[in-house]
C-alpha cells in the first residue's frame, strides 16, 4: 500500500543536502585536505537565459548571460543592482543579443531592449519590453528566442497561469496591510484555484532572504514561530518590528521545475531547464496574493519595550525592540526605529549580550544593508552607547525606556 | 568410543566407479532436478554410518563448526550447532576419520566402519596452545574444508583474529578488511561502503548471525558498525551464492557473533583515538555462552583536541548474543544490535550566531535489531539420513531523523523489516537438500514536517509490501563433482511481481588440490536505496521499496573460476565474472516530489572482470593475501552509457601479517588503484531566482549561488591511487593480556584525490584538488583477561 502527501517540493533537496553536508563537515575536521590549485582551461561557454513573465508587471524583464568559464574575472564585490542585475550578482553578460518575445501566431516577435548605458558596461544582459509593447496576459502562451553576436540561439516557451475573471492588471501588487503577533497569530492565506497553474509559490520575504515553498493546496497557514529551514542558522521568519510581505504566486511548469532544481555539487547535473540551446529558465506567473505584515510580538524580556531617544538634529525617535531570540550568552534584537508618531520606519537587528548591546539599523529589508550601527550598554531602563560613524548616522545617544509602552 | 589414538591411513575402496564425465553430467542433472537419486553404489544395507559429537576437551562445549573427513577422500561435513555429525553411506572397512578446526589440535582415527551398522565416534579436540606450530602443520582450515566440500565461488572468510592484524584508522573494521577482498572496490578513504563486481553500493546483502543489517556505517561512513571484539568471523560471498540467500544482487557479507566458549566472565578493553569498547562473555553451566559490547566514541573530543573546529558528533553500538544448548541437541540464541549516530547541538553553534533562530539540532541515524533462532538437529528424520531444521525471527530497522529548532522542521526516513526464516536440511548420503522460506514484511517512513508551516505535513511516504520467498538448494558431493543447484520463488506484494531465482554451482575436482568452478544464477532486490551514486561520501542510503512504479531490481550473473590449494594453507584463486543487470533502478536527480514513482529511473548494464587471490592462511608467521581485480562496468542511462563510480578497472591489495617469534607482530596493506570515474565540471551557472515583489532576479541579501555544469557523465578519471599502512602490535600475555599497538595510514603520504572543486570565477579558471587521507599515526590500547 503506498499513500503519501505532498505539499512542499523542497523538502527532499533539503534532506539530501544534510546528508551531504553533514559528512563533508565531519571529513573536514578529520583530515581532508586541499592538495594543490592548478590552472584549467576554459570550457565552451553556454547561453543562460532567466525570464519570468509577470502580467501584473509593467516591465518584463529577460536576463541573457554566458555560462561561467574563467575566462573573465568576476567582481564579487559588487552589491547588487536591479538596472545592473548580471554583473552586479556574478554573471557574466551577454551584450547586443537579439530577444524576441512572441505572442500565439505571431512569428515576427517584439525585440526587448537592452539598457541604454551598456556602451559604458552598466546594464549589460538585461532586456526589456513593456507591456504598451507587447501585453503579457494571464492564460495566454508565449516563445522567447534568443540570438547572441555570435549567432547562438535560445528558444524557450512559457504558458502564462490564468487569472480568475475580473483580473485586472497591477491588482496583484497590491498588498493588504495586516498585523501578526509572533507569539499569538497565525497568518491564514487562501487563494483562488487558477487554471494553467502547475502549482503555487508560497512566500515570505525576511531579513535572511526569502522563505519559500511550492504548495498545490490552496490554503496556507504561516504560525509566527516559522522558521527559515532554508537559510543557515534557521533563523525566525517573523521579526517583531518588520514589515514583511508574504506572497502567494501561480507559477508554471517551467517556474516549478527550474525553482525545485539544482545541479548536484558532484555530477554537475540534475537542473532542470526549460530553454532550448542553452540553460535557463523562461516561465510565467501570476500575483494571487500579498499581505505586508506588521509583525509584533509580546514583551517578554526585559529588553523588550519602547525606548526613546533625540537624534543630533534634535528629533525624537523611537526604538520598539524585542528579544527576537533568546539564547546563551548571546540572544538576538529585532525592532524598529520610527518616529513616534508613526507605525513604520526603519527595521533594526542586533544581539544582547549581558548588559551589552548592538544594533544595526537596516535601509531595508535586507540584513545586510546597514544603515548605522549601534553599540551601547544597558543600565537598568537606559542604553548609554553610541553610533558608528562610518554610516549615515553618527554620534552619542542616550535611549530611555518609554514607561508603560509598548510598541 | 571406537578407534585408536592415532590411526594409520589405508586406501579405502572407492565408492563408486563411474568416469568422471558421466559423474559430472549426472550430478548437474541430478542436482538439477532437485532428486535424490542415488548414484551407483552398493546396496544401502551394507553401506555404514558413523555419527559422533565434537567438543572441546577443556570446556566440553560443542566445536562449531569442526571439519570431519574420511582421509583420502572427499568425503566429509560439519559440525551442527550441537557439535554433531553423521557421515552415511559409508563403505564398510577400515578408515581414517580427521576432525579440524582451527585453534584446536587436529586429531585422527582409525575406524572399523560395519556395513549396516550405525557406529558412533566421539572425540574431544585440545585447543592448540604451544605445541600450535606443530601442529599447524598438518592442520586442513576451513578455508581448505570450504574448498573440499562447498561449490560456492569467490568465498572469502575471515577470522576475527585476522581482523585485528589488517592496519586501521581507530577501530579494526570488518567492512574496511571487506574493501580489501577480491573483487571489491572502495571508491575513496572516507567511505566504508563497498561495490562487489561492479555493483552499485546498496547492493550488498549484510548479515549479522543472519539478520539483515541495512546501513553498516557509521561516522559519515568512516566506519562500520561491528564491533570487533563481538566477530566471530566473517565471509563475502561475492556472486554465485546459493538460493538461501537474495534480496540483493551483488554480494552477500555474513558476519558471525563470537561465542565465547570458556567458563567464567572474560572480556576486553580497549582503547583507540577514537572510541572505547568494552566486552564480556562468558559461559552458565556449559550450556549457556553470552557475549555483549558496547562501543562509544570520542571524535567529537578528539577533534576538540587537535583544531579549532567543533566536531559535535558520536556515535555508539550495543551488541549481545546468546546462545543456549537445549538438552535434545537444539540450540536457542539471541541477538541484539542497536547503534546510533548522533550529531547534536546548538543551531547557532554551527551556523551564523547573528542570525540563528535558536534551538537544537538533532541529526541522528542508526540500526536496531533483535533476533532470535531456533536450531535443531533432527535424528533420522525428513527421510534423510539425517535433518536439521532453523527458525529464525527478527526485526530489524534503520531509521533517521533530523529535528531542527526544536521541532521546526523535522525529516525522517524508517526502514523495519520484520522477519521469519525458517528452513529444514536433509542428508542423505551425499546428498544435502535445503528447503527454506522467508517472509518479510517492510514498514517504510519518509517523512518531512514543519508545524508552523500549513496544516499537513510537508511530505509523507508510506510504503508497507510483503515479500515471500520459498527456496531449495539442492547439493550433491562427489568423488571428483560438486554440484548445487538451487531456486528461488520470489513474490512482492505490491509490486504485481513473481519471479524464480535459478541458482546453479558446479565445481570439479581435476585434483585433491585443483578444481574448477562454474556458477551463475539470477539475483533481485527490492529494496532500492534512494541514493547519488556520484556523491563522494555515502553517510547512509534512504531505503525504499519496490512497489508499481519501481520494479525489483535483477540481474544475471556467470562466474567461472580456478582454485589451486598448495599445501594446507596456501591457495591460489581466479575467477571470472560477468553480470548483466536487465532492470536496475537508480536514483532520479530529476525526480518531482509532487509525482508519485519517478523517484527511480530504470537503467541497464554489464560489469565483468576477473579477481585473482593468493592467499597464505594463518598457520605461520606470514600470513595474508593478494587480491588483484580487474573489472570494467558500464550503465545505460538516460543520457547514454557511462561507466559507473565504482568501475576502478585495475585494484591491487596486498594484505600481510608478520608474527615472529615473541610478542610482536606487524601488519602491511598496501593498496593500489586506478582511478574511479568523475564528471568534470564544465563551468558554472548563478543561480537566479525571481522576486515578484521587486520583479528582479535579486540574491535577495543571500551570497551568489553558483552550480557547476557536469561535463560528459564520469567522463574522467581520478589518478592512481595508492596507500601504505603499517601497524605493530605487541602482545604480553599474562593474567590479563596487554596488547598496545601503533598504525600508520598512509604510510608514505600518497597525495590521493578525494574530489577537485573547481572555480570558474577565476580567471584562469582554476581547480583545486581535496586529499583523502593524508599520513595519520593511530594508537590504541587492547587489555583483555
Amino acid at each position: 500500500m503506498v499513500a503519501r502527501r505532498d505539499r512542499s517540493h523542497r523538502t527532499r533537496a533539503l534532506i539530501r543536502a544534510w546528508a551531504v553536508a553533514t559528512p563533508l563537515a565531519a571529513l573536514v575536521s578529520l583530515g581532508a585536505c586541499e592538495l594543490a590549485t592548478e590552472n584549467v582551461a576554459p570550457p565552451a561557454p553556454q547561453i543562460v537565459v532567466h525570464a519570468v513573465l509577470n502580467p501584473d508587471e509593467f516591465e518584463q524583464v529577460i536576463l541573457v548571460e554566458s555560462s561561467l568559464t574563467g575566462r573573465v574575472t568576476i567582481d564579487s564585490t559588487l552589491r547588487f543592482d536591479p538596472l545592473d542585475p548580471v554583473r552586479s550578482a556574478g554573471g557574466e553578460p551577454i551584450a547586443g543579443a537579439d530577444v524576441r518575445v512572441f505572442a500565439e501566431g505571431d512569428t515576427v516577435g517584439v525585440r526587448a531592449n537592452e539598457s541604454s548605458s551598456v556602451s559604458l558596461g552598466y546594464g549589460a544582459g538585461r532586456y526589456s519590453l513593456d507591456q504598451l509593447r507587447l501585453p503579457i496576459l494571464p492564460g495566454r502562451r508565449y516563445r522567447l528566442r534568443v540570438q547572441t553576436p555570435d549567432g547562438r540561439v535560445v528558444t524557450g516557451e512559457t504558458k502564462v497561469p490564468s487569472a480568475e475573471p475580473g483580473w485586472v492588471r497591477g491588482d496583484g501588487r497590491i498588498a493588504q496591510t495586516v498585523a501578526l503577533n509572533r507569539t499569538r497569530d497565525t497568518l491564514q492565506l487562501t487563494w483562488p484555484a487558477v487554471p494553467d497553474a502547475r502549482t503555487y509559490a508560497v512566500r515570505v520575504d525576511t531579513p535572511y532572504g526569502p522563505w519559500f515553498l511550492f504548495s498545490d493546496s490552496t490554503r496556507f497557514s504561516l504560525a509566527g514561530s516559522l522558521r527559515n529551514f532554508f537559510s543557515s542558522g534557521l533563523p525566525s521568519v517573523w521579526f517583531p518590528g518588520f514589515e514583511q510581505v508574504a506572497s502567494v504566486l501561480a507559477v508554471d511548469q517551467n517556474f516549478y521545475d527550474y525553482n525545485r532544481s539544482g545541479n548536484d555539487p558532484f555530477s554537475g547535473s540534475g537542473l532542470i531547464s526549460s530553454v532550448q540551446g542553452g540553460l535557463g529558465l523562461f516561465g510565467s506567473t501570476l500575483n494571487l496574493l500579498r499581505r505586508r505584515v506588521r509583525v509584533t510580538d509580546d514583551l517578554r524580556f526585559p529588553l523588550d519595550g519602547v525606548w526613546a531617544g533625540v537624534t543630533l538634529s534634535g528629533r525624537d525617535v523611537n526604538y520598539d525592540l524585542w528579544v527576537e531570540t533568546q539564547d546563551t550568552p548571546r540572544s538576538s534584537v529585532s525592532g524598529l526605529v520610527r518616529a513616534p508618531e508613526v507605525q513604520v520606519g526603519q527595521s533594526l537587528l542586533g544581539t544582547i549580550q549581558g548588559d551589552q548591546v548592538r544594533l544595526v539599523t537596516l535601509l531595508g529589508l535586507s540584513s545586510i544593508d546597514t544603515a548605522s550601527y549601534f553599540t551601547g550598554q544597558l543600565v537598568g531602563d537606559t542604553i548609554r552607547g553610541t553610533y558608528d560613524e562610518r554610516f549615515q548616522t553618527g554620534g552619542a545617544r542616550v535611549l530611555v525606556r518609554v514607561p508603560g509602552s509598548a510598541p | 568410543m571406537l578407534g585408536n589414538e592415532e590411526g594409520e591411513l589405508r586406501p579405502v575402496p572407492e565408492c563408486y566407479t563411474a568416469s568422471p564425465l558421466p559423474e559430472f553430467m549426472s550430478a548437474f542433472l541430478l542436482a538439477l532436478a532437485l532428486a535424490a537419486a542415488p548414484f551407483s553404489q552398493p546396496p544401502v544395507d551394507s553401506l555404514a554410518t558413523l555419527r559422533g559429537r565434537i567438543t572441546d576437551g577443556t570446556t566440553a562445549a560443542p566445536i562449531i563448526p569442526a571439519a570431519v573427513t574420511i582421509a583420502g577422500t572427499r568425503l566429509g561435513t560439519v559440525t551442527d550447532a550441537d557439535g554433531r555429525f553423521v557421515l552415511e553411506r559409508l563403505t564398510p572397512g577400515a578408515v581414517t576419520v580427521r576432525v579440524a578446526r582451527i585453534g584446536y589440535t587436529t586429531m585422527t582415527r582409525s575406524v572399523l566402519l560395519r556395513g549396516g551398522v550405525t557406529d558412533t565416534l566421539d572425540i574431544s579436540l585440545a585447543p592448540a596452545t604451544t605445541s600450535l606450530t606443530a601442529v599447524r602443520i598438518d592442520a586442513r582450515t576451513t578455508e581448505r574444508e570450504q574448498f573440499t566440500l562447498s561449490p560456492n565461488p569467490g568465498l572469502f572468510a575471515v577470522r576475527g583474529e585476522t581482523l585485528k592484524r589488517v592496519p586501521v584508522i581507530g577501530e579494526p573494521d570488518v567492512l574496511r578488511v571487506v574493501q580489501l577482498m577480491p573483487g571489491v572496490v572502495a571508491t575513496n578513504d572516507f567511505n566504508a561502503g563497498y561495490n562487489v563486481r561492479g555493483g552499485e553500493s546498496d547492493q550488498n546483502l549484510v548479515l549479522l548471525d543472519g539478520y539483515p543489517i541495512y546501513n553498516p556505517f557509521h561516522l559519515a561512513g568512516l566506519f562500520g558498525t561491528f564491533i570487533d571484539e563481538t566477530v566471530g568471523e566473517f565471509e563475502l560471498m561475492p556472486g554465485g551464492f546459493p538460493a538461501r540467500y537474495g534480496s540483493r544482487l551483488s554480494s552477500v557479507l555474513s558476519v558471525r557473533p563470537k561465542a565465547e566458549e570458556r567458563s567464567g566472565v572474560h572480556g576486553a578493553v580497549s582503547a583507540s583515538v577514537l572510541a572505547s569498547t568494552l566486552s564480556l562473555g562468558g559461559t552458565v553451566r556449559g550450556r549457556t555462552s553470552w557475549n555483549v559490547a558496547g562501543r562509544r566514541t570520542y571524535a567529537d573530543r578528539f577533534v576538540d583536541l587537535i583544531s579549532d573546529r567543533s566536531l559535535p558528533y558520536w556515535f555508539s553500538d550495543v551488541q549481545a548474543h546468546v546462545r543456549h544448548q537445549l538438552a535434545n541437541g537444539g540450540t536457542l540464541s539471541l541477538t541484539a544490535y542497536t547503534g546510533e549516530d548522533v550529531l547534536a547541538g546548538l543551531l547557532d553553534g554551527l551556523g551564523d550566531s547573528t542570525q540563528a533562530g535558536g534551538g537544537d539540532l538533532r541529526f541522528d541515524w542508526g540500526n536496531t535489531l533483535v533476533g532470535a533462532a531456533w536450531e535443531q538437529p533432527v535424528q533420522h528424520k525428513l527421510g534423510g539420513d539425517s535433518a536439521r531444521v532453523m527458525q529464525r525471527l527478527s526485526s530489524t530497522g534503520f531509521g533517521t531523523g533530523l529535528n531542527l529548532g526544536n521541532g521546526s522542521l523535522t525529516l525522517s526516513n524508517t526502514l523495519r523489516e520484520t522477519r521469519a526464516w525458517g528452513e529444514a536440511t536433509r542428508w542423505r548420503g551425499r546428498h544435502e537438500t535445503l528447503l527454506g522460506y522467508e517472509w518479510s514484511t517492510y514498514r517504510v517512513r519518509y517523512d518531512a514536517d514543519a508545524p508552523s508551516a500549513g496544516d499537513d505535513q510537508l511530505f509523507s511516504l508510506r510504503q508497507n509490501p510483503s515479500a515471500g520467498v520459498l527456496y531449495v538448494d539442492h547439493t550433491v558431493r562427489g568423488r571428483t563433482i560438486t554440484a548445487r543447484a538451487g531456486v528461488r520463488a520470489e513474490t512482492v506484494t505490491g509490486t504485481g511481481w513473481t519471479g524464480f531465482s535459478p541458482r546453479l554451482s558446479l565445481k570439479w575436482f581435476a585434483t585433491e588440490d585443483l578444481a574448477f568452478t562454474l556458477a551463475g544464477g539470477r539475483t533481485t532486490q527490492w529494496t532500492p536505496a534512494l541514493r547519488n551514486e556520484q556523491a563522494p561520501v555515502r553517510i547512509f542510503d534512504f531505503w525504499l521499496t519496490s512497489d508499481r512504479e519501481t520494479p525489483v531490481a535483477q540481474a544475471w550473473q556467470t562466474i567461472g573460476g580456478v582454485e589451486r590449494w598448495f599445501g594446507g594453507s596456501r591457495f591460489v584463486r581466479v575467477e571470472t565474472y560477468l553480470k548483466r543487470y536487465g532492470r536496475l533502478p537508480v536514483s532520479n536527480l530529476f525526480n518531482d516530489p509532487a509525482v508519485r514513482g519517478d523517484e527511480f529511473i530504470v537503467t541497464t548494464g554489464t560489469s565483468y572482470g576477473v579477481d585473482v587471490l593468493l592467499r597464505q592462511l594463518e598457520s605461520g608467521r606470514l600470513s595474508g593475501w593478494l587480491a588483484y581485480s580487474y573489472g570494467v562496468s558500464a550503465r545505460n542511462g538516460p543520457d547514454g552509457r557511462f561507466a559507473p563510480v565504482q568501475d576502478r578497472r585495475h585494484n591491487l591489495n596486498v594484505v600481510t601479517s608478520f608474527r615472529p617469534a615473541g610478542d610482536w607482530s606487524y601488519g602491511v596493506r598496501l593498496g593500489v588503484g586506478t582511478g574511479t570515474p568523475y564528471t568534470d565540471v564544465v563551468g558554472q551557472i548563478v543561480r537566479r531566482r525571481y522576486d515578484p515583489v521587486t520583479n528582479t532576479f535579486s540574491p535577495n541579501n543571500r551570497e551568489v549561488t553558483l552550480e557547476p555544469i557536469g561535463g560528459v557523465r564520469n567522463g574522467a578519471r581520478y589518478p592512481l591511487f595508492q596507500r601504505l599502512d603499517i601497524s605493530v602490535t605487541r602482545t604480553s600475555t599474562g593474567r590479563r593480556t596487554w596488547a598496545p599497538y601503533l598504525s600508520l595510514i598512509n604510510a608514505y603520504n600518497a597525495s590521493n584525490v578525494f574530489t577537485y572543486v573547481f572555480s570558474y570565477t577565476d580567471n584562469p579558471p582554476t581547480r583545486t584538488t581535496i586529499s583523502q587521507f593524508p599520513l595519520i599515526p593511530t594508537a590504541g590500547l587492547k587489555v583483555s583477561w
